[in-house]
């Protein structure tokens, strides 16, 4: 993240949402990659913002809504076939990363404006190798998920089996245009907010999955979808193409934390 | 060693974030119709949310009006700024869809509210705008748990033909900066 910002660092913006889920921290990081869920966990969200963006393009002499309205309705427009185009890169200890997503190198000028002053600032290889690091969401296993193209990162507390506190800060890249961090700060409100059109619908689910494995509904989980098809290479497990929604990542946590429930002293 | 402070005057004590209590436009009480007209628009929004009218709650609301709840009392604008909530119209019109799409799987359980509105204060009378300062409290329920929001309300009402409409509503929730157990999925 750091990286991105022609300054070479990051600010911290002084204001943390704090927000309580009532189910056990390993279900929320396992939602983090999970490629599966968005289209239909909220296809609410997706499907208002997009008649809205819809609306408010016939309106406007530009036609177009404000770039945020995007964030949501891309629930809706990427529909869940799409979901397999992307990839997970699942590392030992539990960590994985979540390539590409929501376009890396969009062309609006916002964009080209900040490339150009990166380039400024790094000179063009440097730029290139910047902006080519191929990660839309990476999670730091057990306890941080991190959007760097978005300047987002939530820290995980668990307070209880059934409790888990997330911290929700994000940032601004020093040096980089206002829009750029216009932009962090519009992901920020509409999908990390304690009053989020998006969050709500998975912190339901979690409850739901919570609720059923105190159930004495069954002892397994299956955490099986696209197993047999994953490539491993050097210890790091990659999606094959097009299974995206594969459950490697679920598949990873629960090696790690297996591995750490049985190490010996 | 201790040394007598010589009239060395004590700075007046400031509460983090808090403005002092406002007084009323010109000192003067603003007239009886008046504080009965804008204490009945301040009722009706509240009986819109909590009878679940969304689209008339929109409506009070001038055409670029802004629902905006800072997280902190010490914010004066929600431009480039964090927000709980910085809404416009437009939002307004995602978050009402949304709450109302069947799929909404987090809206299926019981869920109400009971707003109670007071301490109706008018804070500036202009010629076509009025400030109005005033105190609620929320309790929700949802599924078998209950919460507290309780604030202020900060209401700009622009004077229209068809009566008022809200041109910005701040609202400065006391329990702003507390953890929430699970989101807000309406506004307070
Ligand atoms: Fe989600």
């Amino acid at each position: 993240m750091c990286d991105r910002a022609p300054g070479g660092e990051v600010e911290i913006v002084p204001n943390c949402f704090r927000v309580i889920q009532r189910s056990n921290w390993k279900i929320f990081l396992e939602n983090q990659l999970d490629a599966l869920h968005p289209s239909v966990t909220h296809q609410s969200t997706g499907r208002a913002a997009h008649e809205v963006e819809k609306e408010i393009a016939k309106r406007t002499r530009k036609g177009e809504a404000p770039l945020s309205y995007h964030m949501l309705s891309a629930f809706a427009t990427v529909t869940i076939d799409k979901w397999d185009n992307f990839q997970t890169l699942n590392y030992p200890h539990g960590h994985c990363i979540l390539t590409g997503y929501m376009g890396l190198r969009p062309q609006d000028p916002d964009t080209l404006a900040y490339d150009k002053v990166m380039i400024k600032a790094y000179g063009q290889k440097r730029f290139e190798e910047i902006v080519g690091v191929n990660i839309h969401h990476v999670l730091i296993y057990p306890g941080l998920s991190v959007q760097s193209p978005l300047q987002q990162l939530r820290a995980v507390r668990p307070l209880g089996v059934d409790r888990t506190l997330t911290e929700i800060w994000h940032f601004r890249l020093k040096g980089a245009p206002e829009a750029i961090y216009r932009r962090s700060l519009a992901y920020y409100n509409l999908v990390n907010s304690p009053a989020t059109l998006v969050n709500a619908d998975d912190l339901e689910n979690f409850w739901k999955c919570h609720q059923g494995l105190s159930s004495d509904g069954g002892d397994w989980v299956s955490f099986a979808r696209h197993l047999g098809r994953d490539i491993e290479k050097n210890g790091v497990v990659e999606t094959a193409p097009n299974c995206g929604t594969s459950e490697a990542p679920m598949r990873n946590q629960m090696k790690a934390w297996a591995r750490y429930m049985t190490a010996e002293k | 060693m201790a040394t007598k402070s010589k009239g060395r005057k004590k700075a007046p004590v400031k509460k983090p974030g808090r403005k002092p209590v406002p007084k009323r436009a010109n000192g003067k009480n603003a007239g009886h119709d008046l504080q009965h007209e804008i204490e009945q628009l301040l009722y009706r929004q509240a009986e819109l949310l909590d009878s679940q009218q969304w689209q008339a709650w929109i409506d009070l609301f001038a055409d670029d009006g802004v629902y905006w709840m800072p997280p902190e009392p010490s914010h004066k604008t929600w431009e480039g700024m964090p927000a709980i909530f910085a809404e416009d119209k437009n939002l307004m019109a995602v978050r009402m869809k949304r709450v109302l799409h069947p799929d909404a799987w987090s809206q299926r359980p019981l869920w109400g509210t009971n707003h109670v509105v007071s301490n109706v204060q008018i804070l500036k009378d202009a010629k076509d705008e009025l400030q109005v300062r005033s105190r609620f409290h929320m309790m929700e329920l949802r599924r078998d748990d209950v919460r507290h929001f309780a604030g202020s309300y900060t209401h700009h009402l622009q004077k229209t033909k068809d009566g008022y409409r809200i041109k910005v509503q701040r609202v400065d929730m006391t329990n702003a900066q507390a953890a929430y157990d699970y989101v807000l999925q309406v506004w307070v």
